[in-house]
């Protein structure tokens, strides 16, 4: 049991592919749609950190949403490889 | 470029029993929608139409654009009229939401319910379009007289929300 806790960890450190989808304000910031990230990031949060480093994304984390897999989900949430990740700025539909 | 082939298209999906979500490109067009809601058993019907006006907080506005992550959207809406209908006894709930470019006057989104009394019929279209603004995925560029744009809701959160710093 604990050697399959440890798995998962070293797992969730390896190198991943994600894809990161872009709209409104950060797709126009970014000057892209989408792109694809190599990371070892092991949350959305840490995923969040290392792009916002590269970036400087003009909305602060506390007004974003964050989607993966066309789902909401927290900060904390554990990516995969080819996890689709979607950064929410605030929204005004209607 | 993969942002217009993300952007020229339309959604439309429709569940059997009860309601039906459109996002379209194209004009949205009341009559049709109407239909969508109709029902013999019905005695109330009621329907909100949101339009692009001329002007928001004190700027002149000369047009909108419309972007919506769209799996998302559907999946809240359909979540959001799936609320209203286990809350209020209606018949059919449709909602249409505009994207892309939209000029002066046009309606950016629709919501229609039927149902047996009215009562119902208002409150679900309240509940639907209050929760399609704060909820769903789309998001709104306001174009100004002036030649600037914003996008609305996130031209101050570059700094941490005022409650966050206590």
């Amino acid at each position: 049991m604990w050697c399959e806790i440890q798995d998962v960890t070293i797992i969730s450190m390896m190198q991943k592919e994600i894809i990161i989808d872009y709209y409104a304000l950060l797709r126009e910031h970014r000057g892209c749609d989408s792109e694809l990230w190599q990371t070892e990031a092991v949350t959305v949060e840490a995923l969040y950190e290392e792009l916002h480093a590269c970036y400087s994304f003009p909305i602060h984390r506390d007004y974003l949403k964050v989607a993966v897999n066309d789902a909401l989900t927290g900060w904390g949430h554990a990516l995969s490889d080819k996890d689709r990740v979607v950064f929410i700025c605030p929204v005004a539909g209607g | 470029m993969r942002f217009l082939t993300k952007t020229v298209w339309c959604l439309f999906a429709r569940w059997p029993e009860d309601n039906m979500f459109l996002m379209t490109c194209n004009p949205i067009v009341p009559e049709t929608l109407k239909k969508e809601v109709a029902n013999e058993a019905a005695g109330g019907f009621c329907s909100f139409e949101g339009w692009v006006r001329n002007h928001n907080h004190g700027r002149r506005v000369t047009g909108l654009f419309y972007e919506a992550y769209a799996p998302l959207a559907q999946h809240e809406v359909t979540a959001i009229m799936a609320e209203a209908s286990q809350q209020w006894a209606v018949l059919h709930i449709a909602c249409a939401h505009r994207i892309g470019t939209l000029s002066l006057t046009d309606i950016a989104v629709w919501v229609g319910v039927s149902s047996v009394h009215r009562k119902e019929a208002f409150l679900a279209c309240q509940y639907v379009i209050d929760n399609v603004k704060h909820r769903v995925p789309i998001w709104k560029k306001e174009y100004y007289e002036d030649g600037t744009t914003e996008w609305v809701h996130c031209a101050r959160c570059a700094e941490p929300p005022p409650s966050s710093l206590t």
